[in-house]
C-alpha cells in the first residue's frame, strides 16, 4: 500500500481501514490525555 | 522503591520507546505486510484488531489478581489493599479501552469483509459481555458509596473471572463462525505478515502497560492526596479542641 | 433489613442459602402456575423424553436464582442498582440461559440425539455447582463490604 491509496475513500475496504486505524488512535490518544489531564489537576503530596 | 526522578525518566523513555516501536508496526503494517489474497488491504486491520483483542484478554487477569489482592489484605494490611485497588482500577478501565477497539475494529473489519457487522459466536459473545462485565465494574465504583465500593468491585472481578471462560466455552461447544484461530494449528498466518504482527503486538503491549501504570500513578496520587487532606482535617479539629 | 440479618448468629453462607432457596420455591411456585399454561397456549406436543424436562427446570432455574439473590443483595447499597443488576445478570447468567434453552428444545422437539441433551444438562449442572460455591463464599465478604 502506499499513502495515496491508504487515504483512498472510493471502496468501504479502504473506507473501514482507515476508520479502524483512527478509531484505535483516538480511543488511545483519548484516554491517555484523559488520565493526563486528571494527573494535571491533582496536587502531589511531598513524597 | 525508586526516587520520583528516576520514574519520571524511566515512564518518558518508555513512552518515546513504545512510540517508535508503534510506528515500526504501522509502517509494517500498512506499507510492508503483502497484500492479503481474498481479503485485500481491509485485512491490514488484523494488524490492530489482534493485538487490541489480545490486550483485552490479559489486562482482566490483572484486574482479577489485584481484586484477590485487595480482598486478602482488605482486613489484614489496609494500606497494601489501597495500592491493590488502584491497580485494580487501572487495569479495569485500561481492559474496557482495548476490549472497546477491539469490537469497533472488529465490527469494521467484518463488515467490509464479509458484510455482517455482527454474528452471536462463542468469541464474539464472550468479547461482549467481557466489555459488559467491566462497563459493570465501573458503574457499581462510581454509584456507590466509598468503602465499599471497592469490596463490592472485587467481587464482580470474581464474577468475571469465572465467567468469561465458562461463556466462551459453552457457546463455543454451541457454534462458531469466527474465522478458525490464526495461530491454532501455529503457522496459518502467512511468514511475511509476521513482522507487522510481532511489531504491532509488542507495541500495544508496552502501550497497554504504560497507560495502565500511568492511571495507577494517578490512582495513587490521589489516594494520598486524599488521605493527606483527611490528616489534615484531623489536625485542625484536634487543635481547636484545645 | 440488611442490618438486623447481619446481626444473626448465623454464617453469611447459611442466609445466603436461606434466601436463595426462599426465592427458588416462589418462582418455582410461578413455574408449577405457568407450565401448564404454555403447553396449553402454544400446543407443546414433548416428542422426546419428557421426565428430562423435571431435571431441567429445576436446575435452569436454581441458576438464575443463585445469581440473582447474590446480585441483588450486592447493588443493595448502590444508587443504580436498578441499572446495575440486569447489567450484570446478562453476561453472568448467559451460559445458563444457552444450556437450558439448548437442553429444552433438545427435549420437545428431539432434534438433539440423547447424548448432546445430556452434555447440556451436565453443563447446566456444573454451572450451578460452580456459582453455588463462588456465591457462598463470596457472600459474607459482600455482607460486609465496608
Amino acid at each position: 500500500m502506499t499513502w495515496q491509496s491508504l487515504f483512498n475513500l472510493s471502496t468501504m475496504e479502504h473506507r473501514h481501514l482507515l476508520f479502524a486505524y483512527i478509531a484505535v488512535w483516538a480511543v488511545q490518544i483519548g484516554y491517555l490525555g484523559w488520565v493526563a489531564w486528571g494527573w494535571s489537576r491533582t496536587k502531589g503530596t511531598r513524597r | 522503591m525508586p526516587r520520583p526522578a528516576t520514574t519520571r525518566i524511566v515512564a518518558w523513555l518508555w513512552f518515546f520507546a513504545t512510540l517508535a516501536v508503534l510506528a515500526v508496526g504501522f509502517r509494517q503494517a500498512i506499507f510492508i505486510a503483502p497484500t492479503e489474497a481474498t481479503m485485500g488491504n481491509v485485512q491490514r486491520i488484523f494488524y490492530y484488531h489482534v493485538p487490541s483483542a489480545m490486550m483485552g484478554l490479559v489486562f482482566p487477569y490483572v484486574n482479577f489478581i489485584a481484586s484477590l489482592a485487595y480482598l486478602y489484605w482488605r482486613r489484614r494490611d489496609p494500606l497494601k489493599a489501597l495500592t491493590a485497588d488502584a491497580l485494580a482500577l487501572a487495569s479495569a478501565e485500561v481492559t474496557i479501552v482495548f476490549v472497546s477497539i477491539g469490537l469497533m475494529t472488529g465490527m469494521l473489519w467484518a463488515r467490509a469483509s464479509w458484510g455482517i457487522w455482527w454474528t452471536w459466536d462463542a468469541r464474539l459473545t464472550t468479547y461482549l459481555l467481557l466489555w459488559l462485565l467491566y462497563v459493570s465494574y465501573l458503574l457499581l465504583r462510581r454509584f456507590s458509596s466509598t468503602g465499599e465500593s471497592h469490596t463490592l468491585a472485587a467481587v464482580i472481578s470474581v464474577f468475571a473471572a469465572v465467567d468469561v471462560p465458562i461463556v466462551f466455552m459453552s457457546i463455543q461447544w454451541w457454534r462458531t463462525q469466527h474465522p478458525s484461530p490464526v495461530f491454532a494449528d501455529g503457522g496459518s498466518l502467512d511468514p511475511s505478515m509476521w513482522p507487522a504482527f510481532l511489531w504491532n503486538l509488542a507495541g500495544w503491549a508496552m502501550w497497554g502497560t504504560l497507560i495502565m501504570l500511568f492511571r495507577f500513578a494517578l490512582e495513587r496520587r490521589r489516594q494520598l492526596a486524599e488521605q493527606e487532606a483527611a490528616l489534615v482535617a484531623i489536625e485542625a479539629s484536634l487543635e481547636t479542641h484545645q | 433489613m440488611l442490618e438486623a440479618q447481619r446481626m444473626a448468629p448465623a454464617p453469611a453462607s447459611a442466609l445466603f442459602l436461606g434466601k436463595a432457596i426462599a426465592n427458588m420455591l416462589f418462582v418455582l411456585v410461578v413455574e408449577a402456575v405457568l407450565a401448564p399454561v404454555f403447553i396449553v397456549f402454544y400446543n407443546l406436543h414433548v416428542i422426546g423424553n419428557p421426565w428430562l424436562l423435571a431435571l431441567i427446570l429445576p436446575l435452569g432455574t436454581w441458576a438464575l436464582v443463585v445469581n440473582g439473590t447474590f446480585f441483588a443483595v450486592l447493588g443493595l447499597r448502590t444508587r443504580n442498582r436498578e441499572l446495575l443488576l440486569p447489567l450484570l445478570l446478562l453476561p453472568i447468567s448467559l451460559p445458563a440461559l444457552l444450556e437450558m434453552v439448548q437442553a429444552t428444545t433438545g427435549v420437545l422437539t428431539a432434534e438433539l440425539d440423547p447424548l448432546q441433551i445430556n452434555t447440556w444438562i451436565v453443563q447446566l449442572a456444573g454451572y450451578d455447582l460452580i456459582f453455588t460455591l463462588i456465591c457462598l463464599l463470596l457472600f459474607d465478604t459482600v455482607l460486609n463490604a465496608e
